[in-house]
C-alpha cells in the first residue's frame, strides 16, 4: 500500500541545516497497522508528513497504492488526500466555528458528495463513534475525548485506504487514550484501512501490528 | 472660522491644544518613568513595520475626514470672505432711504445727503463719504452693432476721503472714479467683452430721457466699492446720471469708509453703524417705543427669551443686545443704547417676536407702525454682514460635512477598536506571560498606551495631511459644481485648522485606544497564555478597601508620595545606570501631583472608577438604566425636544433588555439561547422604535422638535441595533444560507466554512458590518431622497408653470405695449407666442385677520394680468374647495376676482428640522406637516411699508405647490393676486417689468430669446429660458450631491481597510485551520476562494443592511414630505445601487486578495508542525 525508498528530507540552510529524514525507506502493506515510535525530534512526524503528501520530499521515492505522490501537482495531491487519506492529529484541530457533524462533513463535501448525502453520512459516523446526541455541539463544547473521537470520525467518514494519526492520544489521559485505541484497533479489525500511527507511548505502539523505530532521521528497527 | 462644531474658534483651540500637550507630557513622563514597558511598546512597533503602517494608515481616516471637513469650511470661509473684502474694498457702511418701489421716497435728497455729510465729519472713525447713483440702461456699441440689454450704470461723488473710489484700471494702475467728466465712461471687463469696447469707443445708452452718447475712457478691474464688479457695468459722472435718470439732486445710496484700510476699517464697524443709527433715529419715536415696552410683562418675556435654552436659533450677541435693552427698559429712562439697538432691524424683530402675547398682540401691532418711523434711512453695516455671511457659509459647510462625515468619523474610530482588538488576541499569551511575571493590569493599559501614542501621533499627522489633500479634491469638484467664473475659490487650511484637526484627531484616537486598552488588559492569565477561551474565565471582584485607600492617597497629593517616599528602600542604581536619589525623585513627584490641573485630574479618575465599580453590578441589573430612561423621556416631553426623548426610549429598552438577561438567568435556558431571547429584543425593538414613521408616537407624545442631530443619533442607533440583532441570531442566519446557498454541492464545502467563521467572531465581525452599514446607510439615503426631488425632469411644468421663457425689463424702461412691439418687429411674429403674462413684485406688510400675531409682517406680492391667471399651471399644495374643484378653477377665480389671492407654500409650517425660523409673514393656524389638509379661506390686511396706514385685504383660497417656491424669488413667502391691487394702493396702473412668455413651438425658445432681447433692448429685457434654468439647477444639484456622495463614500475606505485587517489577522490566527482542511483535501484555490468569500460575506451583510436601513428611513422622509409636497415619486436608483453593491464588493475582493493568497500558500506540513 505504502512504499518509500531512499526518502531525505532537510529543513533549513548552511550551518542551520537539519536532516529530519535520512535515506529513509519503508513497506507498510493493506491493513497493516503500523506505530512509528522514537524520541522527541527524531523525525516521526516529518516521515508522516512525508509519505502522507503533506510535506514535499528532497529525495527518493514515494508510492502510495503504486502512485507516485511526487508527481502529482498540488491540486491533484489535495484530491487525492481527499478521497484516499485521512488524518487525525494530536490536537484534534477541529474547526471550532462548525459543529461536530459539520466538521464530520468537510471530507465528504470536498470530494463533491451532495450536502445531504454527506449530512446523513456524518450523522451515521458520530452514531458509529457513540457520540450522535453531540451532533450540534461545536468543539468548544465538547470534552477532549469526544473531540479526538470527531476528528477520528472526520478521519474515516469518507472510508480513505489510509489514516494518518499523529500522536493520536498523546492530549489524553490514560483511559480516553484506552478509549480511544479501542476505537481505531476496531476500525483496523473492521474495514481493513491501513494506519499508520505516530507516537510516544509504548501502551499504544504494543497494539499496532508493526512497531518502526526511528531515531536521528532514521530507521534504526 | 470664528466657530467650529457650534464652539468659538479660539476656545475649541484652547481646549484641543491643552488636552494634547497635556496627553503628550503625561505620556512622556510615562515614558521616561518606565522605560520597561517603553522598550517592549517600542519593539512592537519596530518588530512589525509594515503592519505598524497598515494601523497608522487604518487610524488616520477618523483624523482625514475631520481636516477634510474643516478644510472645506475654512476655504469657503476665506474665499467668501476674500471675495467680499476684494470686491467691497474700502466701503464699510452703506446707507440707503427707508422707502420702496412704489411706497414712499426710494432716493436720497442733496438735504439728507448733506445732513448725513454733517455727521459723518463729525466722526473721527469715518474718512470716506462718497454717493451713488444707480440705473440699468441698454447700450449699444454702434460701431460692431454690439449690445448689452441691461448695463448696470453708476455715477459716483466723493465728499469725504478720495482714496475710496480709486479703481483698478486693466493695466494695473489706479484712476479717480469720481473725477470722471461730461461723456467720460467707464467700463468694467465684462462689458467690455460683450461690447467687444476699448478706449475711445463711443457707446449709445438708452435712457429714460432718451439716447445718451458716453465715450470710453478707460477699462476697470475692479471698481473698488463693491459695486459694478460682476455683471455688466458702465461708470458716468454723478452730473451726468442724475441728468439722464431724471433724479435731479437725489442719489440712492452713501458709501462710508471707515478710518483705517480695507480690513483694519472692518474693526470700527460696529462702532460707526451704532454711531449713525442712533444719530438718524427719530428720537419721538424711539421714546414711544421706549414707553410702549417698560412695562414688567415686557421685561419678563425679554428675561424668558434670553434664559431660554432651547432658543438655539439666537446668537450669544444677540442674548447680550436683549440684555442691554432689558437693563434700560428696567431704568426708567430711555438712553442712547436703547435707540441705537432698537435701530437694529434684527434686535427689532427679536423684541417683536417676544411680545407677541402682551396686550393681546396689541402692543406689538403698535410696535410695528412705530417701526416705520423709526427713521428714514437704512444703515447697513455692509462689510461686516459680508464677512458675517462668509463666516456663517464656511461654519455652514463644516457643519454639514461633520453631520454627515460623523458616520465616516465613527466608522474610522471603530476601526481603531477594531485594530487593537486584533493586536491584543495577536499578543494574549506574551500579555499572559507579562501579567504571570508580576506585571500590573494597568501597565497593560499603560503598555498600549504608549504603543498607541506612537500610533495616534503619526495617525493624526498623516491624517491632518490627508484631509488637506481630500478638502483640495473637495473645493476643485465644488468649484466645478459652482461653474461661476467671477468667483474665485481659494484653497486655504488655517494654523487653526491644523492644530484643531491634528489635535482632535489624536485625542480621539488615543482615547480610543486607551479604552480598547482597558477592555484588553482585563485578560485572565492562564486563559491567555494557553490560549483558551475567554468564557472559561470568571470576573475578578472589586476590592473596596484597596480602591478607597488610593482614594485616599490621591486626595493626600504630595503627604503621600513624601511619605511613600520615606518608606522606600530604592536603590539609586538600576543595574549599571545611575538613577537619581530616592529624595530628589521624591521631590519631583510630590511637585507634579501638586499642579493643580493635575491633583484635580487624578481625583476625578479615582472617583469615576470608584463611581463606575460601585454602580456596575446594578446598572447591569437593567432597573437603572430604564428609570434613567424614563427620566430622559419626561424631560424630552417637557421641554418638547425629540432627540432627548428619543434617548429615553433608547435607554429604556436597553435597561429592559438586561432586566430580561437577568429572568432568563433564572430559567434553565441555555447561555446562549438566553443571549439570543434577550439580544433580539433589544435589537427588535430598537430597530422597530427607529423605523416606525415619524409621526406614529405624536398621538402620545404632542409634536417634539428634532434637530440635525437627529439624523446621526437615528442613524447610528438603527445600524447599531440591527447589527446587535444579527450578531445574536447567526445561527438562524448560517442555517437559512447554508439551506440555499449551500445547496450548491461544489461551493458548500467553501461556503460553509467561509460564513462560519465571520460569525464566529461576533464582535470584530459586528464592528465591521456596522461600518458598512454606517456609510451604505448615509450613500442610500442620499440616493433616495436626490432622486425624490425630481420633480424638475418628470414634470417640469410644476415648475414653470407651463411658460417657456421669464423675460425682465429694467424698472425704469417699461414695455408700453408687447404685442405692438412684436407686431412692429420684423424678426418677430405674433404667432410665435400662445401667451404673455405680466407681472411685477414690491413689499408691503401684512398680517392675518383674527390670527394672535397682531403684527404686520414684510410679505412680497406679484401681481398679474389676466394673461398670466389664464395660462399658469403651477399647482396648489392645498386650496379652498368652496372656490374651485381643481387648479384651473381657482387660478380663473384669481383672474376674476380682484379680491382673492393665494399664498406661496413658504407662508405656511412645515415642520423641517435643518429650516430657521422665518421672519416674515407667516400663516397661524394651519400646519400641512401636523395633519391639516383641507385649506379654509382666510382674510389677510395689507399696508404699504411707510408713509400710508391704507389697508386693503384681500381672501386667501389657496396654497401653491412647494415646488413653485424653486422659482427664482428673492423672498420665498409671497402673494399672489390681481393687478388692481396696486392701483386700489396707489391710484396709478401698475408697471409691469416680468414677462411669463407661452411660445406656440417651445423647442424655439433658445431661437426666440436673442430675437425678444433684440426687439425689447431699449427696455433692457433680458430673457430666460425656464427648462434650461431647470436643468442647471439640476446639474448644479448633481454636481453637489456627487460631491457629498463622494466625501461620505469616504467612510467605504475605512470598512474596506477593515475587512483588509480581518483577513490578515485570520491568516494569522488560522494557520492550523487553514493545514487541517488543506490535508482533508481543500485545494489552494479554494483556500482562497474561501478568504475571498468571507470579505465579501461581511462586506455584502453591511451593504443590505445599510440599504435596508436606508431605505426604510428615507421612506419614512419621503412620507413626511409628501404631506406638503404633491406628486414626488419614490424611487430606488437601482442601477446606483447596484453599482455601489458591485464596486464596494470588489475592493473588498482587493483588500482581502493578497491575505487570502497567503493563506493559499500556507504549506500545511509547516503550518501544523508550528502550531
Amino acid at each position: 500500500m505504502i512504499k518509500a525508498h531512499g526518502v531525505h528530507k532537510t529543513y533549513g540552510a548552511g550551518t542551520l541545516e537539519v536532516h529530519a529524514l535520512n535515506s529513509v525507506s519503508i513497506e507498510v502493506n493493506e491493513g497493516e497497522m503500523v506505530a512509528i515510535m522514537g524520541p522527541s525530534g527524531c523525525g516521526k512526524t516529518t516521515l508522516l508528513n512525508c509519505l502522507s503528501g503533506l510535506d514535499s520530499i528532497d529525495a527518493g521515492e514515494v508510492f502510495i497504492d503504486d502512485r507516485e505522490i511526487q508527481t502529482l501537482s498540488d491540486d491533484q495531491m489535495s484530491d487525492f488526500r481527499a478521497r484516499f487519506m485521512g488524518f487525525v492529529f494530536q490536537t484534534f484541530n477541529l474547526l471550532p466555528v462548525l459543529t461536530a457533524q459539520e466538521n464530520v462533513e468537510m471530507p465528504l463535501l470536498v470530494s463533491g458528495v451532495s450536502p445531504k448525502e454527506a449530512a446523513e453520512k456524518a450523522f451515521r459516523q458520530l452514531e458509529f463513534i457513540g457520540l450522535p446526541d453531540r451532533a450540534a455541539h461545536k468543539p468548544a463544547e465538547l470534552s477532549v475525548g469526544q473531540r479526538q473521537r470527531v476528528a477520528i470520525a472526520r478521519a474515516l467518514v469518507n472510508d480513505p485506504a489510509i489514516i494518518w494519526a499523529d500522536e493520536p492520544t498523546g492530549n489524553l489521559d490514560s483511559q480516553t487514550e484506552n478509549e480511544v485505541m479501542d476505537l481505531i484497533l476496531q476500525l483496523n479489525k473492521e474495514t481493513k484501512q491501513t494506519i499508520m500511527l505516530v507516537t510516544h507511548s509504548e501502551e499504544v505502539g504494543a497494539r499496532a501490528d508493526r512497531i518502526v523505530r526511528m531515531q536521528d532521521g532514521e530507521i534504526i528497527n | 472660522m470664528d466657530k467650529i462644531f457650534g464652539l468659538h474658534t479660539e476656545t475649541l483651540l484652547i481646549w484641543v491644544a491643552s488636552l494634547t500637550t497635556l496627553a503628550f507630557l503625561y505620556l512622556a513622563i510615562l515614558a521616561i518613568r518606565k522605560q520597561i514597558i517603553l522598550r517592549i511598546s517600542f519593539r512592537s512597533i519596530i518588530r512589525y513595520p509594515t503592519q505598524s503602517a497598515l494601523i497608522m494608515f487604518g487610524l488616520m481616516l477618523s483624523t482625514a475626514i475631520i481636516g477634510a471637513s474643516l478644510g472645506v469650511g475654512d476655504t469657503v470661509t476665506h474665499s467668501i470672505r476674500k471675495a467680499a473684502i476684494d470686491g467691497i474694498a474700502l466701503t464699510d457702511e452703506v446707507i440707503t432711504p427707508q422707502g420702496s418701489r412704489f411706497f414712499g421716497e426710494n432716493y436720497l435728497t442733496s438735504e439728507q445727503v448733506n445732513e448725513i455729510l454733517l455727521l459723518a465729519q463729525e466722526n473721527d472713525l469715518v474718512d470716506g463719504f462718497t454717493t451713488a447713483v444707480e440705473s440699468v440702461f441698454p447700450t449699444i456699441n454702434e460701431a460692431n452693432s454690439r449690445s448689452e440689454a441691461r448695463m448696470n450704470a453708476y455715477g459716483i461723488k466723493n465728499f469725504i476721503g478720495s482714496n475710496i473710489t480709486i479703481a483698478t484700471l486693466a493695466d494695473g494702475t489706479g484712476t479717480q472714479i469720481s473725477d470722471l467728466q461730461g461723456n467720460d465712461a467707464l467700463l468694467n471687463r465684462k462689458a467690455t467683452e460683450t461690447l467687444n469696447a476699448s478706449t475711445g469707443t463711443p457707446l449709445t445708452l438708452l435712457t429714460p430721457t432718451g439716447q445718451q452718447i458716453v465715450i470710453v475712457k478707460g477699462i476697470i478691474e475692479k471698481s473698488g466699492l463693491g459695486i459694478g464688479d460682476g455683471s455688466s457695468s458702465i461708470f458716468l459722472s454723478q452730473d451726468l446720471m442724475q441728468t439722464i435718470t431724471n433724479r435731479n439732486d437725489a442719489v440712492d445710496e452713501i458709501l462710508i469708509s471707515n478710518a483705517g484700510g480695507v480690513e483694519t476699517g472692518l474693526e470700527h464697524s460696529e462702532e460707526v453703524t451704532k454711531y449713525f443709527r442712533l444719530a438718524l433715529t427719530n428720537k419721538d419715536t424711539a421714546t414711544q417705543i421706549y414707553q410702549l415696552l417698560a412695562t414688567s410683562d415686557v421685561i419678563d418675556l425679554l428675561n424668558a427669551k434670553i434664559s431660554d435654552d432651547q432658543a438655539i436659533a439666537m446668537s450669544d450677541e444677540m442674548k447680550d443686545n436683549l440684555t442691554t435693552i432689558v437693563s434700560a427698559l428696567e431704568t426708567g429712562e430711555l438712553n442712547s443704547a436703547f435707540t441705537t439697538l432698537i435701530a437694529d432691524p434684527e434686535i427689532f424683530r427679536a423684541i417683536s417676536s417676544s411680545i407677541d402675547s402682551v396686550n393681546e398682540g396689541e402692543s406689538q401691532a403698535q410696535l410695528g407702525v412705530l417701526r416705520r418711523n423709526l427713521s428714514s434711512f437704512n444703515v447697513n453695516d455692509i462689510k461686516n454682514d459680508l464677512v458675517r455671511l462668509a463666516e456663517g457659509a464656511g461654519q455652514g459647510t463644516t457643519l454639514f460635512l461633520t453631520i454627515f462625515g460623523s458616520f465616516s468619523i465613527l466608522v474610522g474610530l471603530l476601526l481603531i477598536f477594531l485594530v487593537m482588538v486584533l493586536l491584543a488576541a495577536a499578543r494574549s499569551t506574551e500579555m499572559g506571560m507579562v501579567r504571570a511575571i508580576g506585571f500590573r493590569r494597568s501597565l497593560l493599559t499603560e503598555m498600549f498606551a504608549l504603543e498607541g501614542w506612537v500610533y495616534a501621533a503619526g495617525a493624526s499627522a498623516i491624517g491632518t495631511l490627508v484631509g488637506f489633500l481630500i478638502s483640495f479634491v473637495l473645493v476643485e469638484l465644488l468649484r466645478r459644481a459652482i461653474n461661476v467664473d467671477s468667483f474665485q475659490i481659494y484653497t486655504t487650511f488655517t494654523p487653526q485648522s491644523i492644530v484643531i484637526t491634528f489635535g482632535v484627531g489624536f485625542l480621539l484616537t488615543l482615547l480610543t485606544i486607551v479604552v480598547s486598552a482597558a477592555r484588553i488588559s482585563r485578560l485572565n492569565i492562564v486563559v491567555a497564555i494557553r490560549g483558551l477561551n475567554e468564557e472559561l474565565a470568571r470576573e475578578s471582584t472589586t476590592d473596596w478597601s484597596s480602591e478607597f485607600r488610593t482614594l485616599i492617597g490621591t486626595l493626600g497629593g504630595p503627604i503621600t508620595v513624601i511619605r511613600s517616599g520615606l518608606r522606600e528602600k530604592s536603590s539609586d542604581t538600576v543595574g549599571n545606570q545611575t538613577r537619581l536619589p530616592i529624595s530628589v525623585r521624591t521631590i519631583i513627584k510630590a511637585i507634579a501631583v501638586t499642579i493643580p490641573p493635575i491633583y484635580v485630574f487624578r481625583i476625578i479618575f479615582r472617583l469615576i472608577r470608584i463611581l463606575i465599580l460601585s454602580t456596575k453590578r446594578y446598572v447591569v441589573q437593567g432597573w437603572p438604566v430604564a428609570i434613567a430612561g424614563v427620566a430622559f423621556c419626561q424631560r424630552g416631553l417637557q421641554n418638547d425636544v425629540g432627540s432627548t426623548f428619543s434617548i429615553g426610549v433608547m435607554l429604556s429598552i436597553i435597561g429592559l433588555g438586561l432586566l430580561l438577561r437577568k429572568v432568563l438567568q433564572r430559567t434553565k435556558l441555555q447561555r446562549t439561547t438566553q443571549s439570543r431571547i434577550a439580544g433580539s429584543f433589544e435589537g427588535g425593538t430598537l430597530m422597530v422604535f427607529w423605523g416606525m414613521p415619524f409621526d406614529t408616537l405624536e398621538p402620545l407624545t404632542g409634536e417634539l422638535s428634532f434637530g440635525p442631530e437627529v439624523f446621526v443619533l437615528s442613524g447610528a442607533s438603527m445600524v447599531g441595533a440591527s447589527v446587535w440583532l444579527v450578531m445574536h441570531n447567526t445561527q438562524i442566519i448560517l442555517s437559512v444560507l447554508n439551506f440555499t446557498l449551500g445547496r450548491i454541492t461544489k461551493l458548500r464545502a467553501v461556503f460553509k466554512v467561509a460564513i462560519a467563521y465571520p460569525f464566529g467572531a461576533r464582535l470584530r465581525t459586528g464592528l465591521t458590518i456596522a461600518m458598512f452599514s454606517m456609510v451604505i446607510f448615509t450613500l442610500m439615503i442620499n440616493m433616495v431622497l436626490s432622486n425624490l426631488d425630481n420633480v424638475g425632469r418628470s414634470d417640469p411644468d410644476r415648475i414653470t408653470g407651463g411658460f417657456d421663457i421669464v423675460a425682465t425689463t429694467s424698472e425704469d424702461l417699461p414695455i408700453n405695449d408687447f404685442d405692438q412691439s412684436v407686431a412692429a418687429s420684423n424678426i418677430l411674429k405674433q404667432d410665435d407666442f400662445i401667451a404673455v403674462g405680466r407681472s411685477t413684485n414690491f413689499s408691503l406688510i401684512a398680517r392675518q385677520d383674527g390670527a394672535e400675531a397682531r403684527v404686520f409682517k414684510r410679505l412680497t406680492v406679484k401681481i398679474a394680468d389676466d394673461a398670466y391667471f389664464s395660462t399658469t399651471t403651477h399647482e396648489f399644495s392645498t386650496f379652498d374647495k368652496s372656490y374651485g374643484t381643481n387648479e384651473r378653477e381657482i387660478w380663473d377665480q384669481l383672474r376674476n376676482n380682484p379680491n382673492l389671492a393665494v399664498l406661496s407654500h413658504a407662508a405656511i409650517s412645515t415642520g423641517d428640522p435643518f429650516s430657521g425660523p422665518s421672519s416674515g409673514f407667516a400663516v397661524e393656524g394651519f400646519d400641512q406637516s401636523g395633519g391639516d389638509l383641507e385649506w379654509k379661506t382666510i382674510s389677510v390686511e395689507l399696508r404699504p411699508l411707510r408713509d400710508s396706514d391704507q389697508t386693503i385685504k384681500r381672501k386667501v383660497i389657496g396654497i401653491l405647490d412647494s415646488v413653485v417656491d424653486q422659482s427664482d424669488w428673492e423672498s420665498p413667502t409671497y402673494l399672489v393676486t390681481k393687478e388692481d391691487m396696486l392701483t386700489e394702493l396707489t391710484g396709478t396702473p401698475p408697471i409691469f417689468d416680468t414677462y411669463s412668455i407661452k411660445l406656440s413651438d417651445p423647442s424655439m425658445t433658445n431661437e426666440i430669446i436673442p430675437l425678444l432681447e433684440t426687439v425689447f433692448l431699449e427696455n433692457g429685457l433680458d430673457a430666460v429660458s425656464l427648462s434650461e434654468q431647470i436643468n442647471e439647477s439640476l446639474e448644479s444639484g448633481e454636481a453637489f450631491n456627487k460631491l457629498f456622495q463622494g466625501f461620505t463614500g469616504l467612510g467605504l475606505i475605512v470598512g474596506i481597510a477593515a475587512i483588509g485587517v480581518l483577513a490578515i489577522r485570520a491568516v494569522v490566527e488560522r494557520r492550523t485551520s487553514i493545514a487541517t482542511l488543506r490535508a482533508i483535501g481543500y485545494t489552494p484555490r479554494m483556500i482562497q476562494a474561501q478568504f475571498l468569500m468571507e470579505a465579501v460575506f461581511i462586506t455584502l451583510m453591511g451593504v443590505v443592511i445599510g440599504m435596508g436601513l436606508g431605505t426604510l428611513t428615507s421612506w419614512n422622509i419621503y412620507t413626511e414630505i409628501s404631506k406638503e409636497v404633491q406628486g414626488l415619486q419614490f424611487t430606488v436608483p437601482w442601477r446606483n445601487v447596484l453599482a455601489l453593491i458591485i464596486l464596494t464588493s470588489i475592493c473588498s475582493i482587493v483588500s482581502a486578495y493578497i491575505p487570502a493568497r497567503q493563506a493559499s500558500r500556507i504549506y500545511p506540513a509547516e503550518a501544523l508542525r508550528t502550531e
